[in-house]
């Protein structure tokens, strides 16, 4: 051969070995397709390098593990081990994400996300519990250390590596640590937080709409919330309350105006040139990979709880019900499995990352977690210069934390209040976190996880910080519910009297000592009641307690309290309630306040020239029962018709005052002016007017988007649930599906309300459902996923269309899959 | 050249084949199944590395369900936009193709070196 033929197949070996770096992820024994071979379980026995005893873990045809350790070291190290078999790739995005890292992962466009993470102070928060646990609670360390190590053996066999996310961005998995975990537990309390956000939105709309109009469209209380306050009554706790140990009325405190200079300590004038600075705080605390709408004023985020008394129940025995709305992202950030080991046997769903069992049941306790929506974070206004900030009368430095990012250093000052999240010229908005205190959250959760009665698990509770939950709690005698974690109190003056209320509704002086936070609410004067005289109580993010509560919740941004009307008027119902009821309840897609609207909107309606579409479109709502079934086309015609009255009327007003990035008013409030004032000038002065313009307007827009046939209007046609990936990407997500529920429906299906076919994608929602009966043994739930990470594995999504249906798997009787043997 | 050395020259390739599919994440890994082929004549050790390369390199999806692997690619197709029987094909091709090559060079290499020996052994005075 010549020499030049040899040299040009040199010069094609060269270009072709170039090319192929390019292809290595598609190596079928080297690249992803390792993971087409991960998705079975099989019974196998799995040496594990650092475990004490030999553990089993038995798969059920549910897809549950059951993990069975011979001590509690054992058994953390274990759940450890095989959450990351199942979830590693999801726990280490997580972990980035939550210590804000992931620009590490995926570069400039994590930068955002990193920045806001550390200005809240996530890491700093999980650094400073991690610290207090090895000096406080060297036990609850040591269980901590142990569930790290069997992350750790795992990410140590060959098979961590090949989980499809770390295949597809070409990457190795990292050592997991214990503060990566309480990262993820700190990520978690800020998804769940209010008061972060919520006062600088009113704020804002205070600003521009004035205090007879922000009262109107935002009450401290939802309308018709009254009566349906978590805690039954007028918000006695513990035989104390606002009147008895203040001698304040409830009138007289809520009659006052809680924006005011008297009660923030800042003055509105300034206060109104302040915008830009609080955009800008709102902006800079925003995540961009966090949970849409977590942190808004009226969020859409929300969850389910009710407990039924053993006196209302059929069997009776007490009953919980619960179901968290959190995103749903495929996987779940939940995994199911049961933890037995000497002094703990509980079953339930576990935050992948996290050791123990955050919901669920031993064999005679149950508990479930709703978020309270009262402020565990306050903002306050700081004056500064240069580095200074002034605190009663005094300069004071502020302490600074450098950190860099892609090359970059950034800087985050600190007051006495907090990190400052946004700052003009010789102004600055500090946030003020209830979790930047140790938070001894994992405490109280493997103390519900070995509990064996109510006072265990009231015990238990006292050591939750942050955020404040929900508790539902169902044991073989007893219900209940207390609304656990650190509420800091402020002092505020009404009448002369002094009195610590919870949060603010605008920003506070950070200046003035007079407005700082004097602790947190004790534990016995948190909100809680225990078997109900009505026989059954519930908590899905309505009012947590009444007016007349002692530390009453200035800040309080609650829902609108929909859902928790159609469980209080089921519930009331359904005396001798059984669990068929429960999974009845937990099921329900009707819409309380289309039922309540619907009758003024048809009765605007009634009388007006219509075509035939707009004839067909009537009859349709009309005649709707206010479920919101796929195949209803009655929800769809009231959803398009409620979002033009929006357009018409709040987002025109909220666009001219430039508000188009604060939430607009609950539906209650518009049916609220409908009932009592159908001139008003949120209505341009006659509600009937515009009612028939909207109508026109929205059949006009759904026969060009959907045919002239109004049967065919369906709400499967517009209302599509997505399961989004955590990578976002789309083809690793599940989706798009026709999907039940509106906003307001116990089974949730929220969408925000615009004229868009389709609507926007349901992307949050019932991130769980889990129905227990303790004292009669049984226990029942489902989720929208599987144990597995892996998109090929059958338990990717093996539950997945059990829950669509509104079913439940019984957690007792599951025929057994797989033994797992580590040794 | 005798048929011992060629058949073991091929047995050599196949294992050099799946040895670095099995350890080496690039195709180049392809260049060492190449080499036991220079001793087939020019004219089939091209063709030889290219069938090595590329039945060595898909028969590794024969350890997976075939199920999963077309699901697999047809996510991959959705993320970088490609056709999933190219996805699937890509890798084996490019191993194929490299070991073609190489086989083809390495042959060159000993033709090159044998005509070399020949011209010098020609060109020594005495040995006519």
């Amino acid at each position: 051969m010549k020499i030049r033929w040899l040299v040009l197949l040199v010069v094609v070996l060269v270009l072709l070995s170039y090319l192929s770096t390019n292809f290595t992820t598609l190596n079928p024994k080297l690249g992803l397709w390792e993971s087409a071979g991960q998705g079975n379980i099989t019974s196998t026995t799995v040496n594990i390098p650092g475990l004490g005893s030999p553990v089993n873990v038995t798969i059920d045809a549910s897809g549950v593990a059951h993990i069975n350790a011979s001590n509690l070291n054992d058994l953390m190290f274990a759940q450890g081990y095989y959450s990351a078999s199942q979830r590693l790739f999801q726990m280490e995005l997580e972990a980035l994400l939550a210590t804000g890292n992931l620009s590490k992962y995926i570069g400039a466009s994590g930068v955002a996300s990193d920045q806001a993470m550390r200005l809240i102070g996530l890491p700093s928060n999980a650094w400073t519990l991690e610290q207090a646990y090895k000096a406080n609670y060297p036990a609850y360390f040591g269980y901590l250390k142990s569930y790290t190590q069997g992350v750790n053996a795992y990410i140590n066999t060959s098979a961590a590596a090949n989980h499809l996310g770390f295949k597809l961005l070409g990457i190795h998995p990292f050592q997991w640590t214990v503060f990566y975990t309480l990262a993820w537990q700190e990520y978690m309390a800020w998804s769940l937080t209010t008061g972060a956000a919520e006062p600088l939105q009113s704020a804002l709309l205070y600003n521009s709409l004035g205090y007879q109009n922000i009262s109107l469209l935002w009450p401290y209380y939802p309308d018709f919330t009254q009566n349906i306050t978590m805690v039954p009554g007028d918000g006695t706790v513990n035989g104390l309350n606002l009147s008895n140990q203040y001698n304040v009325t409830p009138e007289q405190f809520w009659s006052q105006n809680w924006y005011s200079q008297n009660a923030t300590g800042v003055n509105t004038t300034l206060l109104g040139a302040l915008s830009p600075l609080i955009r800008g705080a709102l902006a800079n605390i925003s995540d961009p990979y966090g949970m849409p709408g977590a942190h808004e004023l009226g969020s859409p985020v929300g969850s389910n709880s009710w407990v039924v008394n053993g006196s209302y129940s059929a069997s009776g025995s007490p009953m919980m019900a619960n179901d968290p709305h959190l995103p749903l992202t495929a996987p779940s950030i939940w995994i199911p499995m049961q933890l037995e080991a000497p002094g703990m046997n509980v079953t339930g769903w576990d935050l992948a990352g996290v050791p123990g069992i955050l919901i669920g049941h031993t064999s005679k306790t149950s508990w479930g977690l709703t978020t309270p929506e009262g402020n565990s974070a306050n903002e306050y206004l700081e004056t500064l210069n240069n580095n200074s900030y002034l605190y009663n009368g005094t300069w004071h430095s502020m302490t600074v934390h450098n950190y860099t990012l892609n090359g970059k250093t950034y800087s985050i000052y600190y007051t006495n209040n907090g990190p400052i999240i946004s700052r003009n010229q010789n102004y600055g908005i500090s946030l003020n976190w209830a979790a930047s205190q140790p938070s001894y959250d994992l405490i109280g959760e493997l103390m519900l996880d070995q509990s064996s009665n109510y006072s265990q698990m009231l015990n238990a509770l006292s050591h939750w910080g942050a955020p404040p939950q929900n508790f539902a709690m169902a044991t073989l005698h007893h219900s209940g519910y207390i609304t656990a974690g650190y509420y800091p109190m402020i002092k505020e003056t009404v009448n002369s009297t002094t009195i610590d209320v919870i949060g603010s509704r605008s920003l506070l002086n950070g200046s003035n000592p007079a407005y700082e936070p004097v602790g947190n609410v004790p534990f016995h004067q948190l909100p809680q009641a225990t078997n109900p005289v009505r026989g059954y109580m519930f908590a899905p993010n309505q009012p947590t307690v009444g007016k007349n509560y002692m530390h009453p919740f200035v800040g309080g941004f609650w829902a609108s309290g929909g859902r928790a009307q159609t469980i209080y008027h089921f519930l009331k119902g359904h005396p001798k309630t059984t669990i068929q009821d429960m999974m009845a309840l937990q099921s329900n897609v009707s819409d309380y306040w289309a039922q309540m609207f619907t009758p003024y909107l048809v009765s605007a309606l009634k009388g007006m020239p219509m075509n035939s579409t707009e004839t067909a479109a009537f009859n349709q709502l009309s005649g709707w029962n206010y479920t919101t079934n796929q195949n209803q086309a009655g929800i769809t015609v009231y959803w398009y018709l409620t979002a033009e009255i929006y357009n018409m009327t709040f987002y025109k007003v909220y666009s001219q005052l430039n508000l188009s990035d604060v939430p607009t008013p609950f539906i209650t409030s518009a049916i609220y002016i409908a009932m009592h004032n159908q001139s008003s000038v949120w209505f341009d002065g006659n509600f009937t007017h515009l009612v028939q313009q909207a109508f026109i307007n929205e059949t006009a827009f759904l026969s060009n988007r959907l045919g002239s046939n109004v049967n065919n209007w369906t709400w499967g046609r517009v209302h599509f649930l997505e399961i989004a990936s955590p990578t976002g990407i789309s083809a690793l997500g599940i989706g798009p599906i026709s999907i039940w529920g509106g906003s307001h429906t116990v089974s949730v299906g929220t969408v925000p309300r615009l004229l868009q076919v389709p609507e926007a994608s349901v992307s949050v929602g019932s991130s769980l459902r889990t129905i227990a009966s303790p004292g009669t043994g049984k226990f029942y739930g489902v989720f929208p996923g599987g144990p597995s990470e892996n998109i090929l594995s059958y338990y990717f999504s093996n539950q997945l269309n059990t829950w669509i249906n509104h079913e439940y798997y019984n957690m007792n009787d599951q025929k057994t899959v797989a033994v797992i043997r580590y040794e | 050249m005798n048929k011992g050395i060629i058949a073991a020259g091929i047995v050599v390739s196949i294992a050099l084949a799946y040895a670095s599919l099995f350890f080496i994440t690039y195709a180049f890994g392809a260049i060492l199944l190449g080499i036991p082929l220079m001793v087939l004549h020019r004219k089939y050790s091209g063709i030889a590395g290219f069938v090595i390369g590329i039945v060595s390199s898909a028969s590794i999806y024969l350890m997976y369900p075939i199920a999963s692997v077309t699901k697999l690619a047809g996510i991959v197709q959705q993320i970088i936009g490609l056709p999933s029987a190219l996805i699937i094909i890509l890798f084996p091709l490019m191993f194929g193709l490299i070991g073609a090559v190489s086989a083809l060079l390495s042959t060159g290499i000993r033709e090159y070196a044998a005509g070399r020996s020949h011209e010098k052994a020609a060109d020594t005075p005495g040995e006519q």
